[in-house]
C-alpha cells in the first residue's frame, strides 16, 4: 500500500491521488489555501452576500446545526460576528450523545436563536441503514441525505433562501478544489453526499431483510433533495462559510470553547487530544471502523494527517498514534448489530465486497482481539437502542 | 486530445433499473431518472440505457422512462432495447436520446443499420455486438434466445460497420456481472477489424480492470455491476485512472 | 425570448433543458414566423448536412434566419450541423449548398491510422484569447463532446475561434459577426457546456 510522502493518507482514501513527488492531492490543495486565495476578497464577497438578505425575510439565513465543532463555530460567527438572525435547523440522526446535547442547548441559548429539530422515523432509519450498508459498505445514507435535504425543505417552506454550511469538502477531500465555489446544491448532493443513491432509488431497493416495517415514498421525503426547479424559483443559495473565511479547526475550537463553553468528548478510536472531533454521533466508532475494514485506515490517520499538513505534528508521532488507535473494534459495534439484528459475521460478510484494493480486510478474530473500552456514556447509547426495539 | 470514456450502462425493466449476472438474476438498481441524475453530477462521459425486455416482448423501449432519463443528462444518452424500426428510433430521438443502440434488430435485418445511418447520421448509430466464448472460440450471441447467433463474430463486426454503424458496443456476455475483468482479447480482435470507436463492456470489477481495458485501446468502457453494488463511483474511478496516467476526464 | 429552430434535425429537448440549466428559458421556433420575437436564436442539428440544408431552404428558414440574424443582428448560436450549415459547400453524400454565410467547405474527417472515425467523445479544445468570453471563461484545458464524421474546413483564420485535434486540426468553433457556432455539443458537455451557454445568453456582440 502506498502512502503520501508528507501526511499519512493511503492510496485507498477516496479521490486521493499522488503526484510525481508522492505527495497527495489534499496536501497540495492545502498549499493552495495558504498561498493562492485572496481571503480579503472572499470576505468582501461574504458581506455582499449577507447584504442581499439581511432583514429581508423572516430569518436572514438558515444554519443547519449538529452541535459539532463546525456548525457551532459557523453559527457563532454568523450571529456574534456578522450579527445575523438565523433559523437553526437540526436533523436528529438517532445517535446524539449527552455532551453534544448539552453543548447545543448552551450554544443556542447563549447566542439566542430559533431552532427547529427534526427526528425521522426510527423504523425507517433502521432499514435504510441496512440497505446502505449492503450497497455501499456505509450505513449513514439516512444521515448524509437527511442532513443535506431536510434544511432545504425548511428553506423553501419558510421562504429563507440563504443557507450557510460550515466546512467545505476541499478541507478533507478532492471532490472540489479550493478555487471552486462549492455550493450544497443538487450536483454536490449527487456527487458527494448521497453515495449516488437518491430517495427514489432507495424506495425500490429497500426490502424486508431486517424488518417488515412498510416504507412508502412519503417516508423518504426527509432524504429527498428538493427539485432543482423549485430551488431556483425560490432563489435558494446554499453556501459554505469555509469558502469565505480560511478554515482553521484548532482556532475555531478555541473560540467556541471560550465563547460558548463548548466541551469536547471522549471519541472511540481517537487519541484524547482530538476531543473536539465528531462528538455528535455515538455510531461514529462504527463508521470509522468500516473505513478501516474497507480501506485500512481510520479517523486517527485522517486527523494526524491534518496536523502534519499544518505543521503541528511530525510524521513519526503521527505514525505512533495511528498504530495505537486506528482499527480497534468499537464498543458501539455491539449496539449497531443489535439495531440491525445481524451477527458480526454477517456484518463482515456485507463489508467484504467493498474492500478497496490493495487493502485486505482483517478477519473477525483479529478484529475482536482489539476492543475499545466503552466510552463513559455507553449505557445511555444502549438505552437509546433499547427504546427502538419493537420485540422484547 | 480525445479522452477515453467511462460510460455507466443501465438496464431498464418495468420502469426501474436492474442489474444482474450474465443477462439473468436481476436485482433492483434504482430509479432511472435519479440514477441518471447522480451519474450526470459525477460527470459521466455518456450514458447507456437498455430496455432489456423490449426486444423479447416485441416492442420499442419504454419512452416514459427514457424521457425522464434524458431530462437529467447533460451528456450524450444512448438508448437501446427494442429499437426495431424507424418509428421506434424516431421516438427515442424525439424524447431525448442522442444515439441509438441496435443489437437484435441488426441481426434480423442488417440493412436497418444503414436506414438509421441515412436518417440520423452514422455517428448516432451504435451497434451492439454480443459475444460469448473465449479467444479462438468466440460466437455471436442472441440474448432473445440465450444462445449463439449465426454470423461468425469477426464477420459480423466488419459487416455492421460496412452497413453504417458509427460505433460498436462490444459486450463479452460471459463476463457480464462477474466482476472478473474485461475481455481484452475480444477487444483486440475488434480493434483490428474496424476503424470505428469501440466501447467495451462486460466484467468490470476493479479499478485495475478499467485501467487495463484503456491501456488495451478501448475508446470507452461501459460499467454496470461495478457502479451498482459497490461504493465505486465515476469520480473515484476517474481520479484513479487519471492518476494512473490514463487520458480520462477527471 | 430565446428561440431554438426546429427544422426536423435536432435534439431540441436537450438544448432547451441545457438553456434552463444555464439560467435561461428557451422556446421552440416551429415555423420561420416564430423568429419574430427572438432576442437570441439557437440553430442545432444532427444528421446529414445536405439534407438539413435542403430542409432549411424548403421550409423558409434560410430566408428567415438571414433576415433576423444577419440583417437585424440577432445573436445566434449554431451547434454541430448548425456550424456546418453556415459553410458554402457541404461534401457529405454528394455536393450540396450550405447557407454560405461564411467561406468554407464541409468534408469528411480524414482517416488516419491513429484515430477512429466518427470523431466521438470529449476532446480538449484550444480557445483563442479573444474567444474566452464567448466560451464563458472556460477552464485552462476545456473539453466538450464531439460527435461527427464531417468537418468544416477552409474558413478564414480570423473567423476561427477554437480548434481541437483529431488526427489533424479540426475547427471547433467559429464566429462571424453575431453568429457563434460550435462543432461540439455544449448541451451535452456538462459544466463547460453550461458555461458557454450562459455566456451566449449574456452575449452582446
Amino acid at each position: 500500500m502506498r502512502y503520501c510522502s508528507r501526511c499519512l493518507m493511503p492510496e485507498t482514501a477516496e479521490t486521493l491521488t499522488f503526484d510525481a513527488q508522492g505527495v497527495c492531492s489534499v496536501c497540495r490543495q492545502i498549499e493552495v489555501q495558504k498561498s493562492a486565495i485572496d481571503w480579503d476578497a472572499r470576505g468582501r464577497e461574504l458581506d455582499v452576500l449577507i447584504a442581499t438578505v439581511r432583514g429581508k425575510h423572516d430569518y436572514d439565513c438558515i444554519v443547519p446545526f449538529s452541535g459539532g465543532k463546525d456548525s457551532t463555530f459557523t453559527l457563532w460567527y454568523l450571529v456574534a460576528v456578522k450579527k445575523l438572525k438565523p433559523l437553526v435547523v437540526r436533523f436528529d440522526h438517532g445517535f446524539m450523545r449527552p455532551t453534544v446535547e448539552a453543548n447545543t442547548r448552551r450554544t443556542l441559548r447563549r447566542l439566542g436563536c430559533d431552532v427547529i429539530t427534526f427526528t425521522p422515523n426510527w423504523q425507517v432509519v433502521r432499514k435504510l441503514m441496512f440497505e446502505s450498508l449492503k450497497r455501499r459498505g456505509d450505513f449513514c445514507w439516512h444521515c448524509h441525505t437527511g442532513i443535506f435535504s431536510y434544511p432545504m425543505w425548511v428553506s423553501l417552506k419558510h421562504r429563507v433562501p440563504l443557507l450557510f454550511w460550515g466546512e467545505p469538502s476541499s478541507e478533507y477531500g478532492s471532490f472540489y478544489g479550493y478555487h471552486e465555489l462549492e455550493e450544497a446544491d443538487e450536483r454536490r448532493f449527487n456527487r458527494l453526499v448521497n453515495l449516488g443513491i437518491n430517495a427514489e432509488d432507495m424506495l425500490g431497493m429497500v426490502d424486508d431483510s431486517i424488518s417488515d416495517y412498510p416504507i412508502e415514498a412519503r417516508d423518504l421525503l426527509p432524504y429527498t433533495f428538493p427539485p432543482a426547479a423549485e430551488l431556483r424559483r425560490a432563489g435558494t443559495k446554499s453556501v459554505f462559510l469555509g469558502y469565505y473565511i480560511p478554515w482553521d479547526v484548532k482556532a475555531h475550537v478555541d473560540v467556541i470553547k471560550r465563547e460558548l463553553g463548548w466541551q469536547g468528548d471522549e471519541v472511540e478510536g481517537v487519541p484524547p487530544q482530538y476531543d473536539y472531533e465528531k462528538i455528535e454521533c455515538f455510531m461514529q466508532g462504527v463508521r470509522d471502523y468500516l473505513r478501516y475494514l474497507k480501506r485500512g485506515f481510520g479517523r486517527t490517520t485522517h486527523l494526524v494527517s491534518i496536523d502534519i499538513r499544518n505543521h503541528r505534528m511530525d510524521r513519526p508521532t503521527g505514525e505512533r498514534l495511528v498504530s495505537e488507535y486506528d482499527g480497534a473494534r468499537p464498543a458501539a459495534l455491539d449496539l449497531f448489530l443489535e439495531i440491525l439484528g445481524i451477527s458480526e459475521e454477517r456484518f463482515l460478510a456485507l463489508v467484504e465486497p467493498h474492500v478497496v484494493a490493495p487493502h485486505q480486510m482483517p478477519d473477525c478474530a483479529t478484529c475482536r482481539a482489539r476492543p475499545n473500552k466503552p466510552p463513559w456514556d455507553f449505557d445511555l447509547w444502549r438505552q437509546a437502542v433499547e427504546a427502538g426495539k419493537r420485540t422484547p | 486530445m480525445l479522452y477515453r470514456r467511462l460510460i455507466p450502462s443501465l438496464l431498464l425493466r418495468r420502469g426501474r433499473l436492474v442489474k444482474g449476472v450474465r443477462y439473468a438474476d436481476h436485482r433492483d438498481a434504482g430509479n432511472p431518472a435519479t440514477v441518471a441524475r447522480a451519474h450526470n453530477a459525477q460527470d459521466a462521459d455518456e450514458l447507456f440505457v437498455v430496455d432489456i425486455d423490449a426486444s423479447r416482448e416485441g416492442r420499442g423501449p419504454d419512452m416514459a422512462a427514457i424521457a425522464k432519463v434524458a431530462n437529467e443528462c447533460a451528456m450524450p444518452l444512448t438508448v437501446g432495447g427494442g429499437v426495431g424500426d424507424l418509428a421506434a428510433a424516431s421516438a427515442c430521438m424525439a424524447v431525448g436520446a442522442d444515439k441509438l443502440l441496435v443489437t437484435s434488430a441488426a441481426l434480423d435485418r442488417p440493412s436497418f443499420i444503414g436506414d438509421l445511418a441515412r436518417i440520423f447520421g452514422s455517428q448516432a448509430v451504435v451497434v451492439g455486438v454480443d459475444v460469448t466464448g473465449a479467444e479462438g472460440r468466440w460466437r455471436l450471441f442472441d440474448h432473445r434466445v440465450g444462445g449463439p447467433a449465426t454470423p461468425a463474430a469477426q464477420d459480423w463486426i466488419v459487416r455492421v460497420v460496412e452497413e453504417g454503424a458509427g460505433e460498436i458496443r462490444l459486450m463479452a456476455v460471459d463476463r457480464e456481472g462477474t466482476r472478473s475483468g474485461f475481455d481484452l482479447e475480444l477487444l483486440a480482435l475488434a480493434r483490428g477489424l474496424v476503424r470505428v470507436p469501440i466501447v467495451l463492456e462486460g466484467g468490470a470489477g476493479s479499478l485495475e480492470h478499467c485501467a487495463e481495458a484503456l491501456r488495451a485501446g478501448a475508446d470507452g468502457i461501459a460499467l454496470g455491476t461495478m457502479l451498482v453494488f459497490s461504493d465505486y463511483n465515476l469520480v473515484k474511478i476517474g481520479r484513479y485512472l487519471a492518476g494512473a496516467g490514463q487520458w480520462i476526464r477527471a | 425570448m430565446i428561440r431554438i429552430v426546429d427544422y426536423g434535425a435536432g435534439n431540441l429537448a436537450s438544448v432547451r433543458r441545457a438553456v434552463w440549466r444555464a439560467g435561461g428559458e428557451a422556446e421552440i421556433a416551429s415555423r420561420p414566423e416564430d423568429l419574430a420575437d427572438a432576442e437570441r436564436v439557437i440553430l442545432p442539428g444532427v444528421g446529414a448536412a445536405g439534407a438539413a440544408a435542403a430542409r432549411l431552404r424548403e421550409r423558409g428558414w434560410s430566408d428567415a434566419l438571414d433576415h433576423h440574424v444577419r440583417r437585424r443582428g440577432t445573436p445566434m448560436l449554431g451547434i454541430c450541423l448548425g456550424l456546418q450549415l453556415l459553410a458554402e459547400r457541404l461534401y457529405e453524400f454528394g455536393d450540396h449548398a450550405g447557407l454560405g454565410w461564411i467561406p468554407g467547405h464541409v468534408v469528411a474527417v480524414p482517416v488516419d491510422t491513429d484515430i477512429r472515425v466518427p470523431h466521438m467523445g470529449w476532446n480538449t479544445v484550444t480557445v483563442k484569447p479573444e474567444a474566452k468570453e464567448l466560451f464563458g471563461s472556460p477552464s485552462p484545458m476545456p473539453a466538450y463532446y464531439f460527435c461527427h464524421s464531417f468537418m468544416l474546413t477552409r474558413v478564414p483564420e480570423e473567423l476561427v475561434m477554437a480548434r481541437t485535434v483529431h488526427g489533424g486540426d479540426v475547427i471547433a468553433a467559429v464566429r462571424a459577426d453575431t453568429v457563434f457556432a460550435t462543432q461540439f455539443h455544449p448541451e451535452k458537455s456538462q459544466l463547460e457546456g453550461e458555461r458557454l451557454l450562459g455566456a451566449f445568453l449574456a452575449w452582446k456582440p
